[in-house]
């Protein structure tokens, strides 16, 4: 049996297909996809929809004198500012990747080359972000900015450092396995696609 | 051009080229219900492209590389697209497209032959079923021609192996 005898059989096969099934194209197109990629990126969306509720809330805050000069205020605005970064970032990352108009091989290659160059941003960015936020508490502490913080700064250099140390490596351990559960089995299957080319 | 012209556009373009969907859906879903599934996502994914499609590459190299890409490389949930045929996911509909009776058994094994392939060589087997030169399998795939050649000459000798085993 040759690999052309199929060629009836598919066109057949086709053919009855599209007698039996009737797809409405109009209708079709009116469906959302259902691939996971397609969730992930309405997840990310909603980004774009709390920050402002976010940033309503913060103004409303910081307009009560007494919160205006407080930098941890600000600090946590400017994190949660980096954060709508980064959700952005990521957005497009997802967005980018699910065209599928490219060759086969091409559009393959982009999206491993994009999601490992993802990670690794993502991975570098989380840790300096968090280094960020170490350094800049340590800075409020020793100036005696806020009080809120004197029970912190009273304890032993050494053991903030104790501290600080496990907490930026839970929260590289949770960022490695978050992009494990979003894109690695997605990645893994592309690299043995790639394998195969 | 605005979105109605434009779906009306894509539903005349896609209706001229349907059949094509079918046959990809034929080669990578094995059940009625993931045939569905994929043939959904496909006309979606060729919609959301739409509006990117310059007429510089035939209609059809397009959609095979739309609805290929989907087929193989979408992040899937794996129900709905195996990517490796299990005994219960064959083809069991041989017989309503197939008149020829003493020919059944060996095209089922054929099919099934088929379904052990990986993604890329099914991707290669179906545009060489369609006639496609390897010019424009090359465009659609993106693997140069000469690799082309080798691999098809190889996938033509695993098939005969596995049917003949």
């Amino acid at each position: 049996m040759e690999l052309e005898n199929l060629k009836s059989l598919l066109n057949e096969s086709a053919l009855k297909d599209h007698a039996t099934k009737k797809n409405n194209i109009m209708e079709l197109i009116q469906n959302k996809s259902k691939g996971p990629l397609a969730a992930l990126e309405a997840k990310l969306k909603w980004n774009f929809y709390l920050f402002p509720v976010f940033i309503i809330f913060i103004i409303d805050f910081i307009k009560k004198p007494e919160h205006i000069h407080r930098p941890s205020i600000w600090m946590v605005i400017i994190l949660l500012f980096v954060t709508f970064c980064d959700f952005t970032y990521n957005y497009f990352i997802v967005k980018s990747i699910q065209r599928k108009d490219a060759t086969v091989t091409g559009s393959m290659l982009k999206q491993i080359r994009k999601l490992e160059a993802s990670f690794k941003w993502h991975n570098n960015f989380l840790k300096i972000y968090l280094v960020i936020i170490v350094v800049l508490l340590e800075i409020i502490m020793f100036y005696h900015i806020e009080k809120d913080f004197e029970p912190w700064y009273a304890v032993s250099i050494w053991i903030r450092i104790v501290v600080y140390i496990p907490l930026i490596a839970v929260a590289d351990f949770f960022n490695r396995s978050s992009f494990q559960k979003q894109y690695g089995q997605h990645l893994a299957n592309l690299k043995k696609l790639a394998a195969q080319l | 051009m605005q979105e109605k012209a434009l779906k009306e556009d894509f539903v005349k373009k896609i209706t001229g080229h349907e059949l094509l969907i079918y046959k990809i859906c034929r080669l990578y879903a094995y059940t009625d219900a993931d045939r569905q599934d994929l043939f959904q996502e496909i006309v979606i994914q060729l919609w959301r492209a739409f509006p990117g499609y310059r007429a510089d590459a035939a209609f059809s190299t397009w959609m095979y590389r739309v609805a290929i890409n989907t087929s193989i490389s979408g992040l899937r949930k794996k129900k709905i697209f195996s990517y490796s045929v299990e005994p219960g996911n064959l083809p069991t509909q041989i017989s309503d497209v197939s008149y020829n009776y003493e020919n059944e058994e060996k095209l089922q094994m054929l099919y099934s032959a088929i379904g052990k392939l990986n993604e890329i060589e099914k991707a290669l087997v179906m545009l060489y079923l369609e006639d496609r030169s390897y010019n424009e399998i090359e465009e659609i795939l993106g693997i140069t021609e000469g690799a082309l050649r080798v691999k098809m000459s190889r996938i033509k000798e695993k098939l005969r192996s596995l049917t003949n085993n």
